[in-house]
This record gives C-alpha cells, sequence and structure tokens, in this order.
C-alpha cells in the first residue's frame, strides 16, 4: 500500500506543471496506469480523494486513468503477447519472456483554468 | 463553481511525466556520489524474518575486516538490525521509516550525508521487511538481491514476482531447515527463471555455513565487474 505516497508524487508534478503552465485551478488529471506497473487503482483513487482535500489547486478536479494492457516479448522467436503477470512464457517456444509494455506509470496531461 | 463576467480560458497541458522521476532523480544522486568514491551498493529485499540481517552478519564474520563495509537498515520501528551489525565495528546508519512499507532514494542520500564514503567499499542496504512495495523503488543500487527462506512455502516467486523479476540475485535462504518444509528447490528456480531469466539463483545457510561462500564469492566478483564511471551507470529496475 503505497499508493498514497504514489498520489502525494503525482500531485506534486501537477503542481509544477500548472506553475510552468499559468493554470490557476486544475479540472482534470490524467493518468496513465500500466497493468503490470504494481500500481493498485483502486486504491488510488481512493488516496487521490482524500488528498485532493487538501490541495485547493485541485480540489475540484477529476481523475482520469487510462490502463494500458501488459505486454511480453519472447527473448527467442521476438513474439509480442498481451499478459497480465510476471510469470511468462512464450507459447510457442515455451521459453521465459521480457515485460515489453504495461509496466508504465506516469501523469499523461492535466486540464485547467489559466490565470488572467 | 461561480460563475464570475469573465469566462476564464481552459488548456490542457501535456504533462508525459513519470509519478517515480523524483526518486529515479534521487536514484541517480546516490549513484554519483557512490561511484565518485568507487563504493559498491547492495540493496536487500525480503519479507520480514527471512534472514537479511543474519545474511549481513555472516557476511562480515567471514570477511573479518578483509572489506570495508557498511550498512544502512530500514526498519519500520527499533534499532536492534544497527545494534546487531554495530558489533562488528562498521558503520551503521539506522533508518526508522515509522510504518512507510519502504525505503526511497532520498532517504539514502541522507544516509550517506552520515556516514564517512572514503576507502568503502560496500554498501548494503537492508530493505524494509516487505515483498511488495520497495521491489517498486530504486534506491540507486548496483545490484539487487531478493531473499526467499525456505520457511515462506513454494508459492511466493508467482505471488510477488515484482520483488524477484527485479533482482540480480535470488537466495534461498534457511536451506538447513529444508527437510522439515515441503518446499522444492528446484520449483522455485524454475519459477525464479519465469519472471526472470537473466536473474542468478543461489541457496545457503547461515547456521550450517552451507553456501556461504558462493556468496562472497558473487559480492566480489561483482564489485570487480564495476567499472566506477558514469557510462557504467545501467538501466534502473521498472
Amino acid at each position: 500500500m503505497h499508493e498514497f505516497s504514489l498520489m502525494e508524487s503525482v500531485i506534486r508534478i501537477v503542481k509544477e506543471a500548472s506553475q510552468n503552465s499559468d493554470l490557476v485551478r486544475i479540472t482534470g488529471i490524467t493518468l496513465v496506469v500500466g497493468k503490470l506497473s504494481g500500481v493498485n487503482i483502486e486504491a488510488l483513487r481512493f488516496a487521490f480523494e482524500v488528498l485532493k482535500k487538501e490541495e485547493p489547486l485541485i480540489k475540484d478536479s477529476v481523475l482520469e486513468i487510462e490502463e494500458k494492457e501488459g505486454q511480453g516479448k519472447c527473448s527467442i522467436c521476438d513474439k509480442i503477447i498481451p499478459v497480465w503477470h510476471y510469470d511468462l512464457l512464450c507459447p510457442d517456444c515455451g521459453m521465459p519472456m521480457q515485460v515489453a509494455g504495461g509496466d508504465e506509470f506516469y501523469v499523461k496531461s492535466i486540464t485547467g483554468e489559466r490565470d488572467g | 463553481m461561480s460563475n464570475q463576467l469573465q469566462v476564464k480560458e481552459m488548456a490542457e497541458i501535456i504533462v508525459m511525466k513519470a509519478v517515480n522521476a523524483e526518486n529515479e532523480l534521487y536514484a541517480a544522486q546516490v549513484r554519483e556520489k557512490l561511484e565518485k568514491e568507487g563504493v559498491f551498493l547492495i540493496n536487500l529485499l525480503s519479507s520480514p524474518g527471512s534472514g537479511k540481517t543474519s545474511l549481513l552478519e555472516a557476511t562480515l564474520e567471514e570477511w573479518g575486516g578483509n572489506h570495508r563495509c557498511a550498512a544502512i537498515e530500514g526498519d519500520l520501528f527499533t534499532d536492534e538490525d544497527a545494534r546487531r551489525l554495530e558489533r562488528f565495528g562498521i558503520q551503521v546508519v539506522q533508518l526508522n521509516t515509522q510504518g512507510s512499507c519502504h525505503l526511497t532514494a532520498n532517504m539514502i542520500v541522507k544516509a550517506l550525508e552520515k556516514l564517512d564514503l572514503k576507502g568503502l567499499e560496500y554498501l548494503f542496504v537492508e530493505n524494509v521487511g516487505n515483498l511488495v512495495c520497495p521491489a517498486s523503488f530504486n534506491l540507486g543500487e548496483h545490484k539487487r538481491v531478493t531473499l526467499l527462506s525456505v520457511t515462506e512455502g513454494n508459492d511466493k516467486v508467482k505471488k510477488y514476482p515484482k520483488a524477484f523479476q527485479t533482482a540480480h540475485l535470488m537466495i534461498v535462504s534457511k536451506i538447513d531447515l529444508l527437510e522439515a518444509t515441503d518446499v522444492d528447490l528446484e520449483g522455485l528456480r524454475e519459477d525464479f527463471r519465469h519472471v526472470n531469466p537473466s536473474g542468478e539463483f543461489l541457496t545457503l545457510s547461515v547456521k550450517t555455513g552451507s553456501g556461504l561462500g558462493g556468496w562472497l564469492e558473487k559480492l566480489e566478483s561483482w564489485k570487480r565487474e564495476i567499472k566506477f564511471s558514469k557510462a557504467s551507470v545501467q538501466k534502473p529496475p521498472a
């Protein structure tokens, strides 16, 4: 359960980005969360609802989360297949696969009102 | 929302910033500082009670002052682990996370300020006992080692894959107790290979000393392989 500290980092990124672009009130935050990132979306949403009350800049904002499917790539035949956990074997070769996507977790964009 | 006379201009800003970017920045600071002094950093992960501190005690005992070591001990509370290691005359920094379930790289940056790095060879970080959260935080380590004791059972690699997937080495500890359990070592090795094809695998017991030599050789050969220059900085685990 480190989603609270992750959400604190998200809020720091949002604050910095809004300062750099003169947004004074944030209405929307979009995150991208890969299914292999180890981040629990439900816990993340809960942390957001708790933490946003303490931050005037984002207190009226809505959290959007785009989930990305996990992808594995075979170390032998380069085949790419959708995966949902780390215990990966290539269906053709039976060899272990490397994670090729779906482990990302980043702030994609923010929407808000500009100063002025 | 109040209706004001002037309609505010709405804007969408593309951010595209990784949430762990802040931690990665601190991790890079740790790495830079240690590489300047030629210090090799090992991040030890496991559940509580798998034998991380015992492994460090055995390592220090065996080396008997042949290598200059220091340790950073992560625990929620108490300095008991630090006191266990101070007996060997090494520098130890105890970090108490006060309830937080993992160490972050900025904690290591602060701990380094308390250590004299001159002439140091090995710095061991003992993470908070937890197979989940520590796996997601790069501390700037050169190598990550995840322990699993035989008493924890057969299924943990599959249940907590990230701690093993991001490790350079998996150690199965307490193998002196193997007979008392139904653990299948070959099965564990196979589960580990599935989540981490390039990871290395060792079994040992600090009680009997079995396998300890392999661990010490591993530490020494790792350190020899590392060229302490910025060019050698490897990609941190995802």
